[in-house]
This record gives C-alpha cells, sequence and structure tokens, in this order.
C-alpha cells in the first residue's frame, strides 16, 4: 500500500519543569487519515497535539507536515486548524459569518468565500442555520460551526482536542457518527485528541494508546481491541472492562489448566500450539472479555452472581467465582437474578494471557483454529 | 411504607412551565434515577425535594408527614451538585468535617464518623491532602463523603460523575451501586444520560420538557416505552423510527408497509385499523442481519461504519431511508456491501401517528 504521510513526529520529547509530559513519541500519520490518541487525564495527549498544531516547541525531536520539518514553523504559518472542547464560536456573529472568518482573513474575494461557506455548511448540515447567531445554537450545532470554519480554509490538518466532551450523550453519539461521514467525504486528514475509548474506537482509522508520556500501542481500533499489548490497555479500551484471573499455567490429562489460590479452571481441552507450551509453569494473569464469556447450565467454573446491570441491550452479571469477581455478559431477556449459582465458560479462542510480573501480553487464544 | 412522597409537585417561573405534575414514590433504601436532557427539570425537582426551591404547587411528604414549607437544614437531607463546593484550602478530613462542625459535634465524634465515612469511600489516602491534588474520581467521592457523614436520610445527586473521563465514570457508576448496597441510604441520581440511570436506579423516571413521562423499572422503560418520545430518548444509538401505515390486520399479527416495504409483524394491537398511520420503532440492536429470505427481508447498502470493540454500528441506506444497526464484531462488511436484514419482531414498538402513544 502506498501511503503518503501527513504528520510525522521523531522522537518528540516536551517538559514542564521536572514533569516529563512528552516522553520520546513517534508516529505517523497518513493523508486522509483520521488519527485518534486516546489515554487518561495527564497522559500527555493533548500536549503532542499542541506541538503538532505550534502551540508548543518540543524540548526534543522533530515534527514534519507533509514532509517538511515544521518544528521550527510558528504555529500560523502550519496550516493546521484546531478544535477545542470548549466552543469557540463567536456569539455575536451568525453561523455564516463565523465560518466566514477565516476566508476573510485571508482576502479571498466575495464570490468564492460564499462558494465556500455554502458548500462546508451543505456537508455540516449547518445551511438552516445560516442565519442564526453564534449564541443561539445548542452545544452541539455550536461545535460544528467550530468544524466548519476549520474545514474552510482546507487545511492540511484537522486537529480536535475532545470536541465532544461537554455534549450531552445522546448529542455525543449522534456526532461520533456524523464526523466519520464527514472525514471520509472529505478526507482531510485528522487528529483526535479522547479520553473515550469508545469515541476512539468509533472514529479512528487507526490510534494511538497513551499513558505518563509514552504512546504504548498504535494500531487500527480492531487490533488494540483484540490484542491489546498490556493489562493497562485491556483494561482502558472496551466497556465493560475486561476481567482477569491470576494464576499458574499447568498440563493436566493433555488438558491446558490455569490453577489459582482456590481453583482449577480448564482452559482448553487440547493444547495443541507450541506457543502455550513455553509458557507452562509460568505465573499469569488470563483475560477475557465479557462478551467472550457465557454463563451456562454446566461449564467448568462454578460462582454466584453477585450483581445484575442492563447496559444498552445487555446484561451484565457479576460473578463472584470464589475470590475473583468476573463480568459475562448476557441477553437481556434472561431471568438471572442475584445469588443464582451459575456455571461460566470462556471462549478459549478468545483468551488473553498476560505475564504477572509486567502485564506484558504473551499469547492471544490457546487452540489453533 | 412510602418513604418520600412527592404529590403534584409544579413549578412554574413567569410563563414557562418548569416542571408539570410530578409524582413519584419512593420507598426506604431505594434508588431513583431521573433521567432527561439538559433542561428538562431535573436539578430543579431534586432542589424541591431538598427545599432549595419551593414548588408552585403540589406536596412533599416524608414518611406521611407534610414538609412542603420545611426549610432544607432541617430535612435531614444531602445534595451533591455537578462540581460541588470542595474547599480548596482545607484538607480532605477538614471538609468532610466541615458539616459535623457547624452542628457543633464534638471533635472526637467528628473524628470517628469522618474516619468510618473515608474507609467506606476508600478515600483515606486522601483526608491529610488538599482537593488540588484529587483526581477527578477522588474529588467527587470528598464530596459524597461530606454529604453522607451528616448520616443523611435521603441523598440527591445530580450528575455527579458528568465532568470525569468515560472510564472513570463508569467505575463511579458501578463504585455508588456497590455503596449504596453496603450502607442502603435512599437515593435520588438525575442524569442526562438515559443508559447511566437504568444502570444505576432500580426505578427510572424519565423527564422530558418538565413531564414526567414514565416511571418503572429500567426493563419496563426499555421494554415498553410509554410513547415514542421515550423511546427515542432512551435509545443509545439513536432509535430507527419510520412512519408508515398499516395494511393487514390478521390473528397472527399486522402488515405494515413503509417506504414501498412491507414488514410483517407477529403481534396484536388492540386495536388494528386498516389504513391506519403509525410509527414504527426499532432499536439497533434488533436488526438481524443476513437475514434468510422471507416475507419481511429487507435489503440495504452499508454507508457508514463505527466500529464499537464488541460491535460495529452500521448506517444502511434503503429506498431512501437511514437505518442504523448494530451488529456483532465478526461480521466482515465494508462501505457499499449490500445487506439484507430483518427485524426482531418481538422488539418493533408501534407508536400512534398522532398521539405518539405505544399501540398495545
Amino acid at each position: 500500500m502506498n501511503r503518503q504521510e501527513a504528520v510525522k513526529l521523531e522522537n518528540v520529547t516536551k517538559r514542564f519543569g521536572n514533569v516529563v509530559a512528552v516522553n520520546n513519541v513517534s508516529f505517523e500519520v497518513y493523508k486522509g487519515e483520521l488519527f485518534s490518541l486516546l489515554g487518561p487525564s495527564g497522559c500527555g495527549k493533548t500536549t503532542t497535539l499542541r506541538i503538532i498544531s505550534g502551540l508548543e516547541r518540543p524540548d526534543e525531536g522533530r515534527v514534519y507536515i507533509e514532509g517538511t520539518d515544521v518544528t521550527e514553523l510558528p504555529a500560523r504559518e502550519r496550516r493546521v486548524c484546531l478544535v477545542f472542547q470548549e466552543y469557540a464560536v463567536f456569539p455575536h456573529m451568525n453561523v455564516y459569518e463565523n465560518i466566514e472568518f477565516g476566508l476573510k482573513v485571508k482576502m479571498l474575494p466575495r464570490a468564492e468565500r460564499d462558494k465556500k461557506v455554502k458548500e462546508v455548511a451543505e456537508l455540516l448540515e449547518l445551511v438552516d442555520y445560516l442565519n442564526y447567531k453564534g449564541g443561539r445554537l445548542g452545544l452541539s450545532d455550536q461545535q460544528k460551526v467550530a468544524i466548519a470554519r476549520c474545514l474552510v480554509v482546507e487545511p492540511k490538518l484537522l486537529l480536535l482536542d475532545e470536541p465532544l466532551t461537554l455534549v450531552d450523550a445522546r448529542v455525543r453519539e449522534r456526532m461520533r457518527r456524523e464526523l466519520k461521514r464527514i472525514q471520509r467525504e472529505l478526507g482531510t486528514t485528522m487528529i483526535y485528541v479522547t479520553h473515550d475509548q469508545l469515541e476512539a474506537l468509533m472514529l479512528s482509522d487507526r490510534m494511538a494508546v497513551m499513558r505518563n508520556g509514552k504512546i504504548i500501542q498504535i494500531g487500527t481500533p480492531e487490533e488494540i481491541y483484540d490484542n491489546p499489548a498490556d493489562m493497562f490497555i485491556a483494561t482502558f479500551v472496551g466497556s465493560p472492562a475486561m476481567n482477569f484471573l491470576e494464576g499458574v499455567l499447568e498440563v493436566e490429562e493433555g488438558m491446558l489448566i490455569l490453577k489459582t489460590s482456590s481453583y482449577k479452571y480448564v482452559l482448553s481441552k487440547s493444547i495443541e500450539s507450541s506457543a502455550v507450551q513455553n509458557l507452562i509453569g509460568t505465573e499469569v494473569v488470563i483475560g477475557f472479555r465479557p462478551e467472550d464469556a457465557e454463563v451456562r447450565h454446566s461449564g467448568e467454573v462454578e460462582g454466584v452472581i453477585k450483581l445484575v446491570e442492563i447496559v444498552e441491550d445487555r446484561k451484565i452479571l457479576h460473578i463472584k467465582i470464589n475470590e475473583d469477581e468476573v463480568k459475562v455478559l448476557a441477553d437481556i431477556f434472561t431471568s438471572f437474578t442475584e445469588g443464582q449459582k451459575v456455571k461460566v465458560w470462556i471462549n478459549p479462542l478468545r483468551l488473553h494471557i498476560f505475564e504477572k510480573k509486567n502485564g506484558k501480553k504473551l499469547l492471544k487464544g490457546v487452540v489453533s483454529r | 411504607m412510602i418513604f418520600l412522597e412527592l404529590r403534584e409537585i409544579s413549578k412554574v417561573i413567569g410563563d414557562k412551565v418548569i416542571l408539570h405534575k410530578i409524582n413519584l414514590e419512593v420507598g426506604e433504601g431505594e434508588i431513583i434515577s431521573i433521567v432527561g436532557p439538559p433542561g428538562s427539570g431535573k436539578t430543579t425537582l431534586l432542589k424541591i425535594i431538598c427545599g432549595l426551591v419551593a414548588p408552585t404547587s403540589g406536596k412533599v411528604y416524608l414518611e406521611g408527614e407534610d414538609i412542603t414549607n420545611l426549610p432544607p437544614h432541617e430535612r435531614g437531607f444531602s445534595m451533591v451538585f455537578e462540581v460541588p463546593p470542595v474547599y480548596p484550602d482545607r484538607t480532605g478530613y477538614d471538609n468532610i468535617a466541615f458539616p459535623l462542625r457547624l452542628k457543633k459535634l464534638g471533635e472526637d465524634e467528628i473524628r470517628k464518623r469522618v474516619l468510618a465515612v473515608a474507609e467506606l469511600l476508600g478515600i483515606r489516602h486522601v483526608l491529610h491532602r488538599k482537593p488540588s491534588t484529587y483526581s477527578g474520581g477522588e474529588y467527587q467521592r470528598v464530596a459524597i463523603a461530606r454529604a453522607l457523614v451528616t448520616q443523611p436520610r435521603l441523598l440527591l445527586l445530580d450528575e455527579p460523575f458528568k465532568n470525569l473521563d468515560a472510564k472513570i465514570r463508569e467505575a463511579m457508576v458501578s463504585w455508588l451501586k456497590e455503596l449504596h448496597k453496603k450502607i442502603g441510604v435512599t437515593i435520588i441520581y438525575a442524569t442526562h444520560d438515559p443508559l447511566e440511570g437504568m444502570s444505576l436506579g432500580n426505578k427510572v423516571m424519565v423527564l422530558l420538557n418538565g413531564v414526567q413521562k414514565q416511571l418503572g423499572s429500567p426493563l419496563e422503560i426499555l421494554m415498553k416505552p410509554a410513547d415514542l418520545d421515550v423511546d427515542d430518548f432512551i435509545s443509545i444509538p439513536a432509535l430507527n423510527v419510520v412512519k408508515g401505515r398499516i395494511e393487514e390486520c390478521s390473528e397472527n399479527g399486522i402488515g405494515v408497509t413503509f417506504s414501498n416495504l412491507k414488514l410483517r409483524i407477529p403481534k396484536k394491537i388492540s386495536k388494528c385499523e386498516l389504513g391506519q398511520e403509525l410509527f414504527i420503532a426499532f432499536r439497533p440492536h434488533d436488526l438481524i442481519i443476513n437475514a434468510k429470505e422471507g416475507v419481511s427481508v429487507l435489503r440495504g447498502r452499508v454507508i457508514n461504519i463505527n466500529y464499537a470493540g464488541r460491535n460495529q454500528l452500521v448506517s444502511l441506506e434503503m429506498n431512501g431511508l437511514v437505518v442504523r444497526a448494530v451488529v456483532s464484531k465478526d461480521l466482515k462488511i465494508g462501505i457499499g456491501d449490500a445487506i439484507s436484514f430483518t427485524l426482531n419482531p418481538e422488539r418493533v414498538r408501534l407508536y400512534d401517528a398522532n398521539s405518539k402513544k405505544l399501540l398495545e
């Protein structure tokens, strides 16, 4: 695949006093891609974005936009546009004037300005609001205007810093869909900063997970979700979070077994994979997602339902297995009750095995297909 | 016995109706969610319950006693706001102890109570620290600790986790549920997020534009929304709604048409009239993709895909209509693909075109 590079960061480090906000970060974003930086508050994602925009200067490392080293270039000469969490729409101007603003600054002739404003307004479905004053708009529409104002000047890069954090849950869901559509229709390269894992999964072509100033995994949403590199990512990405069981891997009668402090769990009836054999005797943490397990009439491990929650169209069963507690998804029509004894089956193809001492991924799935 | 009762509570400011005839009965130890979009009257209702705002009409009863005109401090309730005023210059201990000092309790008693509540909420480690060093979750827990330390009879929470990171918000909701199980205090919890409200409350009130649209268990509301507005509000991802009409009424169910498409629903409604106009509503979760040939198989083209971890949200275009479907993450699809699907007939809901009421 021949992908053109839109942005490249090379060993970028940024310190504030003693704090290393961004620690030796390198990644590339390709043209036409929506790339997310995902991580908890304080992980360095916003600082990274500000370095790309030119609002912060890195202490070390280089920043390239479309192959040109822009590390020393001031923000206004980079042709990037930034949308913030807080709404930056001029309340006294109407939507048309808000969108037109950047074009006026560039001294474009009126007819050209008009054409461009209307094109963008069409794309973002703002046509009916062009005469509305900025201050009269709802929060999500204000944010759309902020995005429109960026898009109309045709930036090389659109940078978005948690643009949907302040809108309410239902509007956020709609905006995620719309942003994805707009991005695909326009093909604008976008870098999107968020703490919301679902948002990153839903919007991104590729994403980077950040923690303590470092990038700890880069991949497509599917790669990150299906194959998280360590236990932090496995916990942070996905909801409800991945379940973990601690123990030692052993083989009994040709079956792969997880031996925990209080019980044994048969992970697989066979051990075909040699990768598994290398792990026998290792202290591990087994991870599995709530949707990759089932409550059955028969199964290997018995537990007691502690709590039944409803989320979207599913029930989440909190099941206590001796000392451990795991979450398993079930259909909303099932009649499980708290206190009920059940058996849990875990899909062996969807098991993640992490090393106990450092949380790093050792293996995914224990049965060959 | 009914613990707290709201009877016909209304609030009118000028010519604007903020709340219209709200009725609610709360049993002791219950956890009630009030869900509604921003501006629907949730905060006003909470303030009326705790006495910060007087209703224009209607009564508030506590264990049968009319407390409508009782000042807030005599009610023995606590309220936590979206951004609770935790004093930045005081340690966690002093913040939590504050309401007890106002009551002029002895320092020994205060110490005992603050430590007990801090233990319960898992925040002993922040007692000696000032709020600027707290994480968002710790800050919110200190605020809840301060509300609980007075041993309130009722805890009112107004979007207490709204400003937290998504992942922490989830953890805090689970935490609150477990805390409630442990201490059994009666809680009324207001949120704009219907999923959060339904996950937390044993009863949920849906409040839209100041009108109490429905009160019931989360499952009742999910399965039998009172009307289309409720269904639309509680559905995330957004509900699919199409306008159609009844073409067939028979023993086995009804046939509806919309946008030149036919759908048979094996369900009876009390008044089935040919030609009757209605709204057909179904959640994105209730489309069955790659359905086998049959009467009600519909065809669409994929126009958008949002991968969402354990599933994917797909937008489909058919005959000019766009519908959204949540499908398994294992389904391999791409934009432009043709897809056939059917609707889970059990979960299609029909609403009257005029009143928007659920047709049963």
